[in-house]
């Protein structure tokens, strides 16, 4: 597909509100620009206070910008409120960080992934149920985990009702903040495993913002590097990772592999 | 039962079985009452002010009619007194919390101004200028009370919305397009149960003083419809020849207060408790 | 030090750690040999539920109450732990915890949380306890300690609230430190700061470090020895760059093949067999 990019961001500023007599705050996010395409993955990665949350949560109107435009699928993405953003917004699928606080601990698995769909208007009924037993097992979960509650689940169980969430209204795009970082390396190579096999099956764009650069260099086309509000590094994968721009970068790539490569040869 | 123990401790399921026993003998007031017309205000002027004896267990009042009767039947009024109180201030609290909460912004700032213009006012005075305002009767002492009360639930419900609205599962209902009542329905308010579960119990102790510091005040119920406020004033006058006549129903009051207290912390123990297994 | 060169500073054989809970008693560790020699910094790397963590609170002393510890051999420099745990817990064993913002008092600066330390450990005059403090926060690198010993908790990054529990774990005069998840809250850059400044300081000071952790970058990164832990048992222990590059416990092979710049990019990870539900022990081994 060419054309239109299905995500684009120029010169995207957010700055948090301080008093209104205190002086200006240094932006959170600083100018930063990207394009996303159709059927691709980009990886934002940052530290803490690198911006990159505030850039996911201004892309999902969490947050106001200051300046810059979003551009989804063409259409400009800030210019959307209340109803028709809400309905907008159902075009895109958020996975967070900690599936145990992203599901409501009252609610049963069935319920928790018949909520988006209810929302958009569908009719409660066998349909649905059996809508939601696919995805379950999409995401590789038997359709014995429907009546089940998030506290019953493990973390990459829990995990996997909240991709399968994510995917109820089919999405074009899923955003996916940390997915894995809560999780064990063991449990978090089946789940990157799992993003690998939807993103194939439904053709869907994904944004994975984190702070593991070896985590999401793994699963992404394209990275973006931040660092204090500033976009410090944005290109294919393969070039970031094995020609980084900046010091910093490099830096991010070395942590653990000492033992592992320069150790290789016993010493 | 001893589940019961376990969740509650001792304390807690002995105040339960106290507010069980209280809101049984309301409702059974004219069958167990020794002597149901008394309870209800027919005097008995024959018999006024007898000290405790077999006839009259707990002694007679001035217009000679058995204390513990009148105890009784005034038990329905307030108990329902109280337990309206705080259903009345829910009622308000809730819904205006909750909305503050959760919305924030100018619907924040302007729902919690004009709870603080309540607020303001020292509780009991602001009670008795509404009684007097109202006259005196039992529902026009709940809507006194009520209107001092409610304030105090939307500043708790607007505490928890605002916990409840940043929970990352809100936001993923929000970022799914659920619609803000359905939130607030299905997400807000189950959640903020349990907490107000414990400070409406806790709360339903001082609620009946309130009312019975009205109608001590001659701004609650009309005789003969007994109260136990209006008794210990009644009482007030033949103290301290005649002491049964206000320690008995001072003493009910007394015992009834304390049971939702305990209850109350029992309540609210089990919670942490809850939380504690679950992690 | 002739004698204590050789010998290990820690020998466990057959740890077991068992929690009596109203559902029954949970294994949390079931058999865990662990051998630590003087100077090194040895890993003890596992996931959720292998009992890393409690193997560690064995050795502080501070297993849930009625635990029942059973081991063949749990002793730190000859003496045992089973009685001597809870008196060696803070004269030659310390602690670094995961949440350096947990383990510092919000309320108390930093003077008084070292000085608290030095005060009950150390018998030394005043000036002398605040040169002290002084030179360990310069030991742990941070820049100006004068004024960081002024500086609250909060006042501090995530990073240097770190540094200043390194240095509380310092001035109680341990030689031994049990380090666990040090880096798990820091931000790539600042951990690795932090390990380097372990390793120096283990160096400098003639230390030995326990590292818990789940994080084979940490291993790597920080580590002279490690040993793998799975469902409460020790699967592999060796030195890291022969665990990580000859793996012998299939165990060890999946977890490193679960690590994502372990394949090419895209390519499928490992999946670690009977870790999916949770961990089933007897099929551990």
């Amino acid at each position: 597909m060419t054309g239109s990019p299905l995500l684009e961001v120029t010169d995207l500023l957010i700055r948090y509100r301080a008093g209104l007599f205190a002086p200006r705050p240094k932006p959170a996010v600083n100018g930063a620009s990207f394009r996303l395409e159709r059927g691709t993955t980009l990886g934002i990665v940052g530290e803490s206070g690198s911006g990159k949350t505030s850039l996911l949560r201004a892309i999902l109107r969490l947050l106001p910008v200051e300046s810059g435009a979003i551009r989804l699928e063409g259409r400009d993405w800030l210019a959307l409120h209340g109803r028709a953003l809400r309905r907008a917004r159902q075009g895109i699928g958020v996975v967070s960080q900690n599936p145990f606080l992203s599901l409501s601990p009252r609610l049963t698995v069935a319920e928790i992934l018949a909520e988006p769909m209810l929302a958009a208007g569908h009719r409660p009924g066998p349909q649905i149920r059996d809508r939601i037993a696919a995805l379950l097992s999409d995401c590789g979960l038997p359709a014995a985990f429907l009546d089940r509650r998030a506290r019953e689940l493990s973390g990459g169980q829990a995990q996997r009702v909240a991709i399968a969430r994510a995917l109820a209204l089919e999405p074009r795009l899923l955003v996916l903040d940390e997915p894995t970082s809560a999780l064990d390396v063991s449990v978090q190579a089946q789940i990157l495993n799992l993003l690998s096999d939807l993103r194939e099956r439904h053709e869907l764009s994904m944004l994975f913002v984190t702070h593991n650069l070896k985590v999401v260099a793994h699963v992404a086309d394209s990275l973006l590097v931040m660092r204090r509000g500033d976009v410090v590094e944005f290109g294919p994968t393969e070039q970031v990772v094995h020609a980084p721009a900046q010091p910093y970068t490099r830096e991010l790539l070395s942590f653990g592999v000492h033992s592992r490569t320069a150790r290789k040869e016993p010493s | 039962m001893s589940r019961l123990v376990h969740r509650l401790g001792w304390p807690g399921t002995l105040a339960l079985f106290c507010v069980l026993g209280f809101v049984a003998v309301g409702i059974l007031a004219p069958w167990i009452a020794p002597w149901p017309a008394q309870g209800a205000g027919a005097p008995n002027v024959a018999a006024k002010l007898t000290p405790p004896s077999a006839d009259y267990w707990l002694g007679t009042d001035h217009l000679g009619r058995d204390m513990l009767s009148r105890l009784i039947y005034a038990t329905r009024i307030s108990l329902s007194n109280g337990m309206l109180i705080v259903a009345f201030s829910l009622l308000i609290g809730l819904p205006v919390g909750l909305a503050a909460g959760y919305f924030g912004g100018w619907v924040d700032e302007a729902l919690m101004r004009v709870t603080d213009v309540f607020l303001a006012f020292p509780a009991l005075l602001l009670a008795v200028l509404m009684a007097a305002a109202l006259g005196p009767g039992f529902l026009n002492s709940v809507i006194a009370v009520s209107v001092t009360w409610w304030p105090w639930y939307a500043r708790l419900a607007r505490a928890e919305g605002l916990v409840l609205r940043g929970q990352p599962y809100v936001e993923a209902a929000r970022l799914a397009g659920v619609s803000h009542p359905r939130i607030i329905l299905r997400h807000i308010l189950p959640a903020t149960a349990r907490p107000l579960t414990v400070q409406a119990a806790l709360d339903v102790g001082p609620a009946l003083l309130t009312a019975a510091a009205l109608s001590f005040l001659g701004l609650g119920v009309l005789p003969p419809t007994a109260d136990w406020g209006q008794m210990v004033d009644a009482g007030r006058k033949f103290f301290p020849d005649r002491w049964w006549y206000s320690a008995m129903p001072g003493v009910t009051i007394f015992i009834v207060a304390l049971s939702f207290s305990v209850l109350g912390d029992a309540l609210r123990d089990r919670r942490k408790g809850a939380a504690r297994a679950s992690v | 030090m002739p004698l204590s060169d050789t010998t290990p500073l820690l020998e466990i054989r057959g740890l077991s750690v068992t929690i009596p809970t109203p559902e029954g008693d949970v294994h949390a560790v079931r058999a865990v040999d662990l051998e630590i020699g003087r100077g090194d910094i040895h890993g003890l790397i596992g996931e959720s539920g292998s009992g890393k963590t409690m193997t560690g609170m064995a050795m502080l002393g501070l297993v849930p109450k009625g635990s029942r510890i059973g081991a063949g051999r749990f002793h730190f420099d000859g003496q045992d732990l089973r009685q001597q745990a809870g008196r060696l817990r803070g004269r030659r064993i310390g602690m670094i915890s995961q949440d350096p913002a947990a383990a510092l008092n919000p309320v108390l600066s930093i003077r008084r949380q070292i000085d608290d330390v030095l005060r009950t450990h150390r018998d030394l005059p005043r000036a002398a306890r605040r040169a002290e403090a002084l030179a360990l926060l310069a030991a742990t690198g941070l820049p100006d300690p004068e004024k960081v010993l002024r500086s609250y908790p909060h006042q501090l990054s995530g990073g240097m609230q770190q540094r200043v529990v390194i240095a509380q774990a310092l001035a109680t005069g341990a030689d031994f430190l049990i380090a666990d998840e040090p880096t798990t809250a820091l931000d790539v850059s600042v951990a690795m700061q932090v390990l380097a400044l372990l390793r120096r300081l283990v160096a400098e000071r003639n230390l030995t470090v326990l590292m818990i952790t789940h994080d084979m970058d940490v291993i790597a990164e920080a580590c002279d020895r490690v040993t793998v832990l799975y469902a409460g048992r020790s699967v592999e222990t060796g030195p890291v760059e022969e665990v990580l590059n000859r793996p012998a416990h299939r165990y060890t092979r999946a977890l490193l093949g679960a690590l994502p710049d372990a394949v090419p990019r895209g390519a499928r990870l490992a999946v670690v067999e009977g870790s999916f539900d949770d961990p089933d022990p007897e099929g551990a081994a």
